[in-house]
């Protein structure tokens, strides 16, 4: 039995390939941070969507085992406790409305029962209030801008009370107001309701101010990982981008990473 | 909050005024316009008279049919995330079809009634099951499920015109009005099994609604919120298909009820599945009853079997979807 409190979530030595030949990972190891708002980034095709939907219990593994509070994360029958699992793309299901989109997190998971409870009820609209979706609630999805609707997709999975929250780019179609609007949330989550949160960016500005914790993934490894400021330097990024960067600085301190000249085409 | 509370509810209230409308229509209009007198045989039996018969068996067959179809229409688009999925375009009722047409053909039909369904489900189970392997090949992209569903419907229309030309003079002539979808000869039989097993079937896929929903949010929200897609997708579509061979048997070919009912009621609000699975299953009733009468009366001197009129007005809206969706510019169908 694992008694290290400090992580819900982790794999140990796991290698996988998606077509049974080339392994994508091989024997890696990754410990998510208890309560920390974490951010996974690395260039295309390094395998951070992939680890998310490995985390998440998608995809098995070829080896190793993804552990969920020590146990293995198939052996959780208890649907309610797996974290909750947000897509890069929003829901297909555009035409019902806000309420529904949310209320069907908590009633699909559950057996043959169409109808909601009181208290179920009630907790909708707890996540409907904190999403700032109230207003919206009978409004169909297929009206909502880019960021409520995205929102709402988030409200989906937040209704089911996890303790932990994986994202795959959900700021991928936002622009920087609506993008920070939703970092604010995901830090009060943790913040208030200690969330555990995994998010996959290819933005490093905002992340770098929000989260707390920071993962670089490189051709399938994992390269770097800490605090904002430590792994968000200069020789890591050139490493894992492989184009020149600049670091600034904010006046809070908060790193600024920013891709900076370049005259020859990166390499791969 | 309020204003769509109020909404919903003048849809259901004009909905069951309608439809008491109709289904007076229905029962007492017609070539033979049925007087209140004409309905017992006389006041102390209170049997009733084989024309009042005759008519509460073809709407009692409409609304199983219609309800069927359309219900089993919204299942497939919430499953397959495509609008323009209906059991008639994705091939099933024409494999249900082949089905049936072999149950008479080899004369299983003679040896009991119940062969009817059990052949006309293994025929619409085998076409979804091509459906879903053809479609497959695209990367279950949309458009190729609902062409492999077309591709699925020719082959079964060229069996079934193959099955004809064996068949006898009286054999063929009942394969060509099952094929237009005729509800004036529905099987006693058949429709005692089907009043049992359409509404039990619909329970059963309304318990399932919040799962469609999910399944319609798309796979991974599914799989997000604690709900295997694959096991869920496939319970959907095998009871949709059942639903949909059981009207087959009973009336043949009925084409679009599984488009238009859906997509209006779409329209009306109801895209949460809880709603418009059961609203589908009645309002798809409805809407063959009416589809009945409509053709029982257009042409004074001739009846035209119901599902002329389904497939001309469902086939126009059908290119109305299509243009809209052009017109707004989204990637596929």
């Amino acid at each position: 039995m694992n008694m290290d409190t400090s992580s819900v979530l982790s794999a140990k030595d796991i290698s996988f390939s998606h077509t049974g030949k080339e392994e994508l990972f091989s024997h890696l190891s990754f410990t998510l941070p208890k309560g920390e708002f974490t951010v996974l980034a690395g260039s295309n095709g390094c395998g951070k969507s992939t680890l998310l939907r490995i985390l998440a219990g998608f995809l098995p593994v070829s080896a190793g085992e993804v552990l969920l509070h020590g146990s293995p994360i198939h052996s959780f029958s208890r649907k309610r406790k797996k974290p909750g699992f947000v897509p890069q793309e929003l829901p297909e299901a555009e035409e019902m409305t806000v309420r529904e989109l949310v209320l069907t997190g908590l009633l699909a998971g559950k057996g043959l029962f169409p109808f909601a409870t009181g208290k179920e009820k009630a907790k909708v609209q707890e996540i409907l209030e904190e999403l700032d979706l109230t207003h919206l609630a009978q409004r169909r999805c297929a009206s909502l801008s880019g960021g409520e609707f995205r929102r709402a997709a988030i409200g989906m999975s937040l209704v089911r009370s996890p303790e932990i929250l994986l994202l795959d780019e959900p700021c991928s179609s936002l622009d920087y107001g609506h993008a920070q609007s939703l970092m604010l949330f995901l830090q009060k989550m943790c913040r208030k309701h200690f969330l555990t949160i995994l998010m996959v960016s290819h933005d490093l500005i905002l992340p770098a101010k929000y989260a707390t914790n920071f993962v670089l993934m490189k051709k399938g490894e994992i390269f770097a990982e800490g605090a904002p400021e430590k792994v968000l330097t200069k020789e890591n990024l050139e490493e894992v981008y492989h184009i020149p960067f600049e670091v600034l600085s904010s006046q809070k301190n908060f790193p600024v990473p920013i891709p900076a000249d370049r005259e020859t085409p990166p390499q791969q | 909050m309020k204003k769509e509370r109020y909404k919903e509810l003048f849809f259901l209230f004009s909905f069951i005024l309608l439809s008491f409308l109709i289904l007076f229509c229905a029962f007492f209009l017609g070539i033979n316009d049925l007087s209140t007198k004409e309905i017992f045989n006389d006041n102390s039996s209170g049997t009733l008279t084989p024309l009042a018969m005759a008519r509460i068996t073809r709407i009692l067959a409409s609304f199983l049919v219609g309800g069927s179809l359309a219900l089993a229409g919204s299942v497939y688009q919430a499953v397959l995330h495509n609008p323009l999925a209906e059991p008639f375009i994705l091939g099933v009722s024409g494999g249900a079809a082949v089905g049936t047409a072999l149950a008479f053909i080899t004369g299983a039909a003679v040896t009991g009634t119940f062969f009817i369904p059990l052949f006309a489900s293994s025929g619409g189970l085998f076409a979804v099951l091509l459906v879903l392997l053809l479609g497959m090949t695209g990367r279950g992209e949309k458009n190729t499920i609902l062409l492999s569903g077309v591709i699925m419907g020719t082959l079964s229309s060229s069996i079934l015109m193959c099955l004809i030309s064996f068949a006898g003079t009286q054999e063929m002539c009942s394969i060509t009005w099952f094929l237009m979808g005729d509800l004036s000869a529905a099987d006693p039989v058949l429709l005692r099994f089907s009043c049992f097993f359409a509404p039990l079937i619909a329970f059963l896929l309304f318990l399932l609604s919040p799962k469609a929903n999910a399944l319609a949010s798309g796979e991974d929200y599914a799989r997000g919120i604690g709900v295997d897609p694959v096991k869920t997708g496939y319970a959907l579509l095998i009871l949709a298909t059942l639903l949909t061979a059981a009207s087959v048997a009973l009336s043949g070919i009925i084409s679009f009820v599984g488009l238009i009912v859906p997509h209006i009621l779409r329209k009306w609000g109801f895209a949460d599945n809880r709603k418009l699975f059961p609203l589908s299953f009645f309002a798809g009733g409805i809407f063959l009853i009416f589809c009945d009468f409509l053709s029982r009366n257009i042409f004074q001197a001739r009846e035209i079997p119901a599902g002329v009129i389904t497939s001309f007005s469902g086939g126009l809206l059908f290119l109305w979807i299509l243009y809209k969706k052009n017109l707004n510019g989204r990637k596929g169908l």
